[in-house]
């Protein structure tokens, strides 16, 4: 290995030239300019346009949105001439992004009008498509989905499936759910195990509630910020006006990443830790901090069940050992520690990076653990934040209601894969991108097994090829509904225009199947309003949030609201300490979890020496931030002037012997198999480390966006909840 | 998180008396199995504690049980045991005083 201690960590030269560079720009970027400063950091002057709208010359008319792709819930002014949309732009009232707006949203006015879209119902004659009504569909899909019940009358529940998320309102959500489960069929599968189930679950067991437990304003009271794998520059541009403002006021900005990446712009400090070794830098500051009498020793014992679970645990983890396994420098790791101790607030971003890995439950553990033991779990300034996620709570009385009195426990993913595998799964009703699970070649040959799939989608895309029959579905400017963000807030969306060819919302295509698969059983709804009326009318939580509210206000209303008149509840979760738990405080001890560990990820290359010998580089990927997931952004010619394919990213030391320059192509391999790439070889990646972006796929027309599925050669491991992405074993060699 | 366990083994113990009293089919074997059973974490037993403790269950079943879990996860619920071939709802109903589930659902999602 090359020498770490040049590339691991603040005296990073590479990283103080960038540093330099971020705070002249800070200087210069004045507060309202924010949204436009980001993404020209992030896209080059091109994005400047981003912000602005147009003239009022240009536009008839001006409608309040938001955008559907990431949890940041941007909302948006959409400008409207001669019934189309001209352009978008960022609402500058929105308190958390303040207008801001990244490439991704912006895309949508192409990916509108794009030539490419699926307008009408297709059914697969063949390997022909023919066009049919939508009642035509709608009835073929009822017609299956009864015939499994008529085939199986006593064992149906398990042969109809559905693949979520259905981001498009929550409504759909909350209609698909009423559809299935009252035809007693319980199968939805939840995107969560491929996205950050871990840490949302291992949130849930810590402190009872899965969700962000502080909101992103309290980043101005801390004293230290802690981005933990938190790209906020690169995959949620519109909150670096909170890193900006918190740097204004002093806030520290401590970012742990192995690579640099835009965030490192903006940080005072960034430590770059081995992949999958986050569990074991925590583990090596908790045992100073316990060594040093550092930690709040009054809060630890009115507060914390396991704290004794937690100091063994840490024991061994000395300064330098945490150096071996992590590769950050001993005296590096301590000074860490000690400035954790000594001061009062430390708020901690949870990047989605974190969940990547089989580890990453006993990491959000050991996460909540550290904040815990320096008082740093609620109250201002201080928290744990995780940048997805968001979705209120309070719809379990909902769920209740609108089910079959007989209905069957219901069967995550993996459980689902298993059944198509044997071909009992008869039905499969895919609303999302089947590519958002490790070895995506296991996943597509067991949906081949499936006797009828209907897709819900937009494009000629991969998912097409696996369906049956194609629904097309609208897009955000087509439909109308509530969202959620990361900070608790729920946000309604105004539909714009009407909805192109037969194209249909997801609540509608849901309401019209539930009605015709229920028998009688589906409630009388006929509006996205209609169903949120409906999760209102029995979930006190959601009392306090009548849509005429969320219509007014340009950021969305802060859940929880018990009543209409109470004021958005920014902040912590947990005032006074007092834990959603049983018995209210932190939970340590979690047998379920196992005792506190840290491991290795499955298939590091450190964890096995034989391993090592076959594949001894260590593979990460990510986003970036043009594009969303492998799916509909990739059906964009304005991102794809911005991507470049499947690339790697390597330090020069990673490939000094295999005779690898610049710009060559080189073949990632895995032990699933290999993709062709070009390398980049750059300083900013830890030697030993590669990364490469997600979002490339075979089937899309701009050659920028199109490439190998990086998903099909990621290994399928999981932890007890979530799919790994990162930290196994590869290798690069010469193409 | 779905706890089986509280007193259970007077559970155990009333459920295979219910069982041996209540006339149901139950053949000599079966009750000598039933009542020298042990009960076994479903979640972290291995194919050989399966099959030296769990009636019913002989090694080629316990080593399915197993392998089920490897692919998908901890059991959530104890009826998960019929997606598993030669598990039947016969035995499902004799066995089901012989697990402790303890384990971790599959996806929770915040999104």
């Amino acid at each position: 290995m090359a020498d770490r201690k040049k590339i691991s960590s603040s005296q990073n030269p590479e990283k103080v030239k960038i540093t330099e560079i971020s705070r002249r720009d800070f200087l210069k970027a004045g507060a309202t300019a924010v949204g436009a400063g980001i993404l020209s950091s992030t896209l080059g002057t091109k994005a400047r346009l981003f912000a602005a709208p147009l003239p009022a010359e240009y536009v008839d008319r001006e409608v309040d949105s938001c955008c559907q792709f990431c949890q940041v819930r941007c909302t948006t002014k959409v400008q409207v001439k001669d019934g189309r949309v001209v352009n978008v732009y960022g609402n500058s009232e929105n308190f958390w992004t303040g207008g801001a707006m990244c490439p991704k949203g912006k895309s949508m006015v192409e990916l509108t009008y794009s030539p490419h879209r699926l307008l009408y119902p297709l059914m697969r004659e063949g390997s022909n498509w023919k066009r049919i009504s939508y009642q035509q569909a709608l009835d073929l899909v009822a017609g299956r989905i009864l015939k499994v019940k008529d085939d199986f009358p006593d064992d149906y529940a398990h042969r109809v499936a559905m693949l979520e998320p259905l981001w498009e309102s929550r409504e759909s959500e909350l209609a698909a759910k009423m559809a299935l489960r009252l035809a007693g069929f319980p199968d939805l599968c939840s995107p969560g195990d491929a996205c950050i189930g871990s840490s949302a679950t291992a949130l849930k067991l810590c402190l009872g509630s899965a969700v962000s437990p502080t909101t992103l304003d309290e980043i101005l009271n801390a004293e230290i910020a802690i981005l933990w794998g938190a790209n906020i520059a690169e995959i949620y541009p519109p909150y670096m006006r909170w890193i900006n403002l918190a740097r204004e006021k002093g806030v520290k900005i401590v970012y742990l990443d192995p690579r640099s990446t835009p965030t490192s712009n903006f940080c005072d400090l960034q430590l770059m830790p081995r992949p999958g070794t986050d569990g074991a830098l925590i583990l090596g500051i908790i045992r100073l901090l316990i060594h040093e009498n550092l930690y709040d020793r009054d809060y630890v014992a009115s507060h914390i069940n396991g704290f004794e679970e937690l100091a063994q645990a840490a024991e061994p983890y000395t300064p330098e050992k945490v150096a071996e396994i992590t590769w950050i420098p001993a005296n590096e790791v301590v000074a860490f520690a000690r400035s954790l101790g000594q001061r009062k607030r430390t708020i901690l971003w949870m990047g989605g990076s974190i969940s990547r890995y089989t580890n990453s439950m006993q990491t959000v553990r050991i996460i909540v653990a550290l904040q815990a033991l320096t008082g740093n779990l609620s109250g201002p300034g201080k928290g744990i934040m995780n940048v997805q996620g968001g979705k209120p709570g309070g719809d379990e009385k909902f769920m209740e209601i609108y089910r079959d009195p007989n209905l069957e426990p219901r069967l995550n993913f993996r459980k689902v894969l298993y059944n198509m595998k044997r071909s009992r799964v008869k039905v499969l009703l895919l609303n999302a991108s089947y590519r958002r699970y490790p070895d995506t070649n296991k996943v597509r040959k067991a949906i081949s097994n499936v006797d009828f799939v209907l897709y819900r989608g937009f494009f000629m895309d991969e998912e097409s090829q696996l369906a049956h029959l194609i629904i097309p579905a609208t897009m955000v400017y087509e439909s109308e509904g509530s969202q959620y963000g990361a900070q608790r807030q729920v946000v309604w969306r105004n539909r714009v225009i009407p909805r192109p060819g037969e194209t249909l919302e997801d609540w509608r295509f849901y309401t019209d199947l539930g009605k015709k698969i229920t028998r009688g059983a589906f409630p009388s709804v006929n509006s996205a309003e209609e169903i949120y009326e409906l999760l209102r009318k029995v979930s006190p939580a959601w009392k306090g949030i009548p849509i005429e509210r969320l219509k007014k206000s340009p950021t969305g209303v802060t859940w929880p609201g018990a009543s209409p008149d109470q004021p958005d509840t920014r902040g912590t979760l947990y005032p006074d300490n007092r834990f959603l738990t049983p018995d209210g405080k932190v939970q340590l001890h979690i047998p379920a979890l196992g005792p506190i560990k840290w491991k290795e990820p499955k298939g590091s290359p450190k964890s096995n020496k034989n391993k090592a010998k076959e594949f001894p580089l260590i593979f990460t990927q990510g986003k970036v931030v043009q594009h969303w997931q492998q799916t509909y952004t990739n059906w964009s010619s304005y991102m794809a002037q911005f991507s470049e394919g499947n690339y790697v990213q390597a330090h020069p030391e990673t490939v000094r012997d295999l005779g690898i320059k610049d710009g060559d192509w080189v073949y990632l391999e895995t032990k699933l198999g290999k993709l062709k790439a070009r390398v980049k070889l750059a300083k900013s990646i830890l030697p030993g480390v590669v990364w490469t972006p997600s979002h490339p796929a075979p089937a899309n027309p701009f050659s920028g966006n199109s490439g190998y599925s990086i998903n099909s050669i990621i290994p399928y491991y999981w932890d007890k909840v979530s799919a790994q992405f990162n930290g196994f074993g590869c290798r690069l060699t010469r193409a | 998180m779905r706890k089986i366990g509280l007193q259970r083994f007077t559970c155990l113990f009333l459920f295979v008396f219910f069982l041996l009293t209540a006339g149901m089919t139950v053949s000599a074997e079966e009750k000598k199995e039933l009542l020298e059973g042990k009960t076994v974490n479903i979640n972290t037993a291995t194919a050989e504690e399966f099959a030296k403790n769990v009636p019913l269950i002989d090694k080629e079943l316990a080593e399915r049980i197993v392998e089920y879990r490897e692919e998908t996860g901890d059991f959530q619920v104890l009826e998960e045991l019929l997606q598993i071939d030669g598990f039947t709802r016969k035995m499902l109903r004799r066995l089901k005083p012989f697990f402790l589930l303890e384990g971790l659902g599959g996806d929770e999602c915040t999104c």
